[in-house]
């Protein structure tokens, strides 16, 4: 790549302290370099950016986008891949795709260097689908990709914390990651996934009740998960699904779960889903118990969180948490995916509509607002609607006008249900993101709770992806259609067309880890799995 | 010399074991173990080396020749047709969608014969499943819905239904493994029950289960003429109750079946009522329904489309984008109405007249236009075609990924090296030569 200077933007660079000031930026390598220091050197390549705001390019700490469950998800969907609106047509450049609520792999990918996204995590993948996962990854161009590797009802690793065996427990994350070329552990309903292969009834697990087989508690496993990824100096020590999503009351087992991560770095998923005060199961006295969260977030900076924001439109349930897909599933009557994978974890999958005029619908879109505005420090808040399940990443921009605009938040609120208004306090929160903030919800932010030292700023020996956005009154619009998208250095979008799809890199993590403790493992693996470790482990 | 390769995956029946040890002497495979007819056959059996690299009209030919005048046929091609792919890697799976893509094509996945998959249970209702060790590992009550596993997968019951317990949690019987079939056979030998199925009355029964399930206690299914239950399905009601509170009561159920594929364009009755009953069941206990499987990549070929184009099966490109029309864009239908203008045949071979599933008037089609074939050897079908390639033999030569019956993605190694291109290559530079 020949040395390029972006010229006369502003820089919004929040992770560098550069909040809207006018500067060049210099890319050279795919990197970004500091302004050469001979002042005779001039670039190859000048981008005029006057005018234009100037942004790292978007990271997405937390959604489904390949692998076998999101598969399942558009094999489910065919009523959704039909119409002008839900087909990608094919040109010189781009192959053809449908949309969707989950698109095929090709459109996922062009669609998110189209809203100025250059990096994207699927945050639950089966180490048994981790091969799969990668299959799509090479089929999802234009982003840079990784994916959290379910962990929390792995029943090796509930065997090591019910033996107190740390070092065990250590070694086996470690090793899982790089046999699966995982970026970081997942817990997903800790515990629960196993009660729910044992029983279709058991639901609603608390954090403290014994897992039925093991003589330990939800609490143990999130307490020495937490505790061994943060001890192995992983960039994003622990992803964490709490148990309970989406049941009146469940905030209480949202607190527990953030106390038992105790001082230790933890991001808590899709926070929105579990936020929920109410009876217990009665979702007609479902609130908003966002505040007393937040408070417990704003007091912990260990602690970060994605929202998980619910948009009014189709949609679709998919997570390992199988419980939740059969509780789903009863409610709504749709199609229902379910798979239970040995050893690891579960998986349920089926689609939902999110009306407006639904109270607990509406409801779950205002707490999830209510998240972005109650934290104090954006650094702790990130950007994301669990893709596909409160929406599709595609409501990003919408999201960011209701978080800049509050007279456009007032407005849509008014919609909703005058119940909600009782049982939230989105009415009475006038917070306005600013556009420094945004950067950091969307980029900055998700890159710094993911370790990723090389995205999410715009200093020298960052990876050069850039957004470049025409300002507008109107936010929604600003970040909808990016002027310019800029991939390691590399102008992937320019004026909304597609101008070049390469294809991204897999980041993963491979942590060290014994050796000696190898064949206790392997000789465990043979009892339980049904196949081998050899074509288990990703080459 | 003689060398040794162990966990190899075995592509030659839907279980896909990964466990084969081969022994390989030269360019051959001298050993299979552990012991398994289907196997054994695949591995030691004669490999017909092809007549040259390819063939143009039945005569042999350069590779580049063939791959020109390959070019030549999809250039003038407004409406071709892909088919085949079951017996490919993932790779050649990309290639072909890829391919398909951009020639405006309607791609199908098909089997050797050239039958269709069918998803139309998972496309309207879902599925209720799991991986093969969950069953293996935690299933309580196997029941092998109409069909002889101990011939067509002869591993199967080894491997899943008596391998020990190995989840958490109680289990306080023994497994119990119950074969529904048409008559006794080497599967219901090895069972611990027996049901009697009545051909072609897979769905009274069901209906009947179904039933039976559904009702809080036995007592309360009503059914006029009891007699007629086991005139119509085979087995007494009285039989079809036990099955039922068999299933109601196990802790972990799963169900095997082979799904139907005798009507690609209409919907798989069975599995969609399979399906029903394991949902069904939940309100008393967890159960699961599972393939038994299919040889080679059929599972692959389902799951590349879908996260391509968002359709498992039959997907056309002809308006510049994916559309999938049920039984339509099927490779029989399309042929059969004469709708194809030129073919690629992959790993198929539907113009052999014992084997192929293909009607009179869809073969008497494929005849006529411009066939490309790629393939381990000189089928039927390569020796009618306009341009014949050669390929590695799959399974053997090949290396990539393969999906298993449960979606799990396996790696393929190839024992023997191939001396040939391989069918994504092949593909590749196929497209190459379009632009």
């Amino acid at each position: 790549m020949p040395l390029t200077k972006i010229t006369g933007g502003k820089l919004y660079d929040p992770t560098n302290g550069v909040d809207g000031e006018v500067r060049d930026l210099w890319i050279e390598g795919g990197r970004i370099v500091s302004p050469p220091a001979d002042p005779t050197i001039h670039p190859a390549r000048v981008i005029n950016a006057s005018g234009l705001a100037v942004m790292p390019g978007g990271v997405d700490i937390h959604c489904h986008i390949a692998g076998p469950a999101a598969n399942a998800a558009r094999i489910i969907t065919p009523d959704q891949r039909r119409g002008e609106g839900n087909v990608l047509r094919r040109s010189d450049l781009t192959r053809s795709g449908t949309l969707g609520s989950v698109p095929s792999t090709f459109a996922t990918g062009y669609k998110y260097a189209g809203l100025g996204y250059t990096t994207a995590f699927d945050a639950a993948i089966a180490p048994l689908g981790s091969r799969h996962a990668h299959l799509e990854f090479a089929d999802t161009p234009c982003i840079d990709k990784g994916c959290f590797i379910l962990m929390g009802n792995n029943q090796y690793a509930l065997e090591a914390i019910e033996a107190n065996d740390p070092a065990r427990l250590r070694m086996f994350i470690a090793w899982l990651l790089g046999a699966t070329k995982g970026y970081a552990p997942k817990l997903v309903n800790p515990g629960g996934v196993e009660v729910w292969k044992q029983s279709s009834t058991a639901r609603g697990h608390g954090l403290d009740d014994p897992i039925p087989g093991y003589k330990i508690t939800p609490r143990a496993v999130i307490r020495e998960i937490v505790a061994a990824a943060n001890d192995l100096g992983l960039p994003h020590p622990a992803h964490i699904h709490c148990n309970q999503l989406g049941m009146p009351g469940n905030w209480r087992t949202t607190l527990a779960t953030m106390e038992a991560v105790e001082s230790r770095r933890a991001h808590f998923a899709h926070i929105q889903f579990h936020s929920y005060g109410g009876g217990e199961g009665d979702e007609f006295s479902m609130s908003s118990r966002v505040a007393d969260l937040a408070d417990y977030v704003n007091a912990h900076p260990n602690l970060t969180v994605d929202v998980g924001q619910v948009m009014f439109g189709d949609a679709v349930a998919m997570t390992a948490d199988g419980a939740a897909g059969y509780f789903l599933h009863k409610l709504y009557g749709n199609r229902w995916f379910n798979c239970d994978v040995e050893v690891e974890a579960g998986c349920g999958v089926t689609p939902i509509e999110y009306r407006r005029k639904s109270i607990v619908h509406a409801l779950q879109w205002a707490i999830g607002l209510e998240w972005y505005l109650l934290v104090d420090d954006p650094w702790q808040v990130m950007m994301s609607t669990d893709h596909p399940n409160g929406g599709s990443f595609l409501a990003y921009p919408q999201i960011i006008r209701l978080l800049m605009d509050r007279e456009f938040r007032r407005a849509a609120f008014a919609r909703c249900p005058a119940a909600v208004r009782e049982r939230c306090i989105l009415g009475d929160l006038d917070r306005e993101y600013t556009l420094s903030e945004i950067a950091v919800i969307t980029r900055s932010g998700p890159a710094r709770a993911l370790g990723l030292k090389q995205k999410g700023h715009l200093g020298a020996g960052a990876d050069a992806d850039v957004t470049i956005y025409t300002p507008s009154e109107n936010y929604q619009e600003m970040f909808e259609l990016p002027r310019m998208v800029i991939k390691a250095g590399e102008t992937i979008v320019d004026q909304g067309e597609l101008r070049a799809t390469p294809d991204g890199v897999a980041l993963h993590n491979a942590p060290a880890f014994d050796q000696d403790r190898l064949p206790a493992l392997e000789s465990w693996f043979n009892d339980h799995y049904s196949l081998k470790i050899k074509n288990y482990a990703l080459a | 010399m003689s060398q040794t390769i162990t966990d190899y995956v075995c592509t030659a029946c839907g279980c896909l074991c990964d466990d084969l040890t081969l022994t390989i002497e030269g360019r051959r495979i001298a050993r299979v173990e552990p012991p398994c007819p289907v196997a054994a056959a695949f591995f030691l059996g004669e490999r017909p080396a092809p007549p040259a690299a390819a063939m143009i009209d039945g005569q042999p030919a350069e590779l580049e020749a063939a791959l020109a005048r390959a070019a030549e046929i999809l250039q003038a091609a407004s409406a071709p047709l892909l088919f085949g792919l079951q017996h490919a890697t993932v790779d050649a799976q990309r290639a072909a969608v890829a391919l398909a893509d951009r020639l405006g094509a309607t791609i199908d996945p098909t089997d050797a014969a050239g039958r269709s998959q069918n998803h139309a249970a998972i496309q309207t209702l879902g599925a209720v499943t799991a991986t093969l060790g969950e069953v293996a590992d935690r299933s309580d009550l196997i029941v092998y819905w109409n069909c002889n596993p101990a011939v067509t997968h002869p591993r199967h019951l080894e491997r899943i239904a008596r391998h020990p317990y190995a989840a958490p949690g109680e289990h306080p019987t023994k497994r119990r493994v119950i074969v529904v079939a048409p008559e006794r056979n080497a599967s219901t030998s090895l069972a611990d029950d027996a049901l009697t199925l009545r051909t072609d009355s897979d769905l009274a029964s069901l209906a009947v289960v179904r039933a039976i399930a559904a009702a809080a206690t036995p007592a309360d299914v009503r059914i006029e003429n009891e007699d007629q239950v086991e005139r119509q399905t085979g087995a007494s009601l009285a039989q079809w109750a036990y099955l039922a509170e068999r299933l109601k009561h196990a802790r972990y159920a799963a169900i095997f079946y082979a799904p139907d594929k005798s009507d690609p364009g209409g919907a798989d009755p069975i599995a969609h009522s399979i399906t029903e009953l394991v949902r069904d069941l939940h309100r008393h206990t967890r159960a699961v329904a599972l393939p038994l499987g299919e040889p080679g990549n059929a599972a692959g070929a389902a799951q590349v489309l879908a996260w391509q184009t968002g359709f498992p099966n039959a997907v056309n490109f002809a308006a510049g984008y994916p559309q999938s029309v049920p039984g339509e864009s099927t490779a029989g239908a399309i042929l059969e109405r004469g709708e194809a203008d030129a073919a690629i045949v992959i790993a198929a071979d539907p113009l052999n007249p014992p084997t192929t599933a293909l009607s009179a008037a869809a073969q008497d089609h494929l005849k006529q236009i411009p066939t490309i074939v790629l393939d381990d050897h000189a089928t039927e079908t390569a020796k009618l075609a306009a341009v014949a390639i050669f390929t590695p033999t799959f399974g053997i030569e090949t290396s990539g990924e393969v999906f298993r019956s449960d979606n799990i993605a396996l790696p393929l190694r190839a024992a023997i090296a191939p001396t040939r291109p391989t069918a994504e290559e092949l593909m590749q530079r196929l497209l190459a030569l379009m632009n």
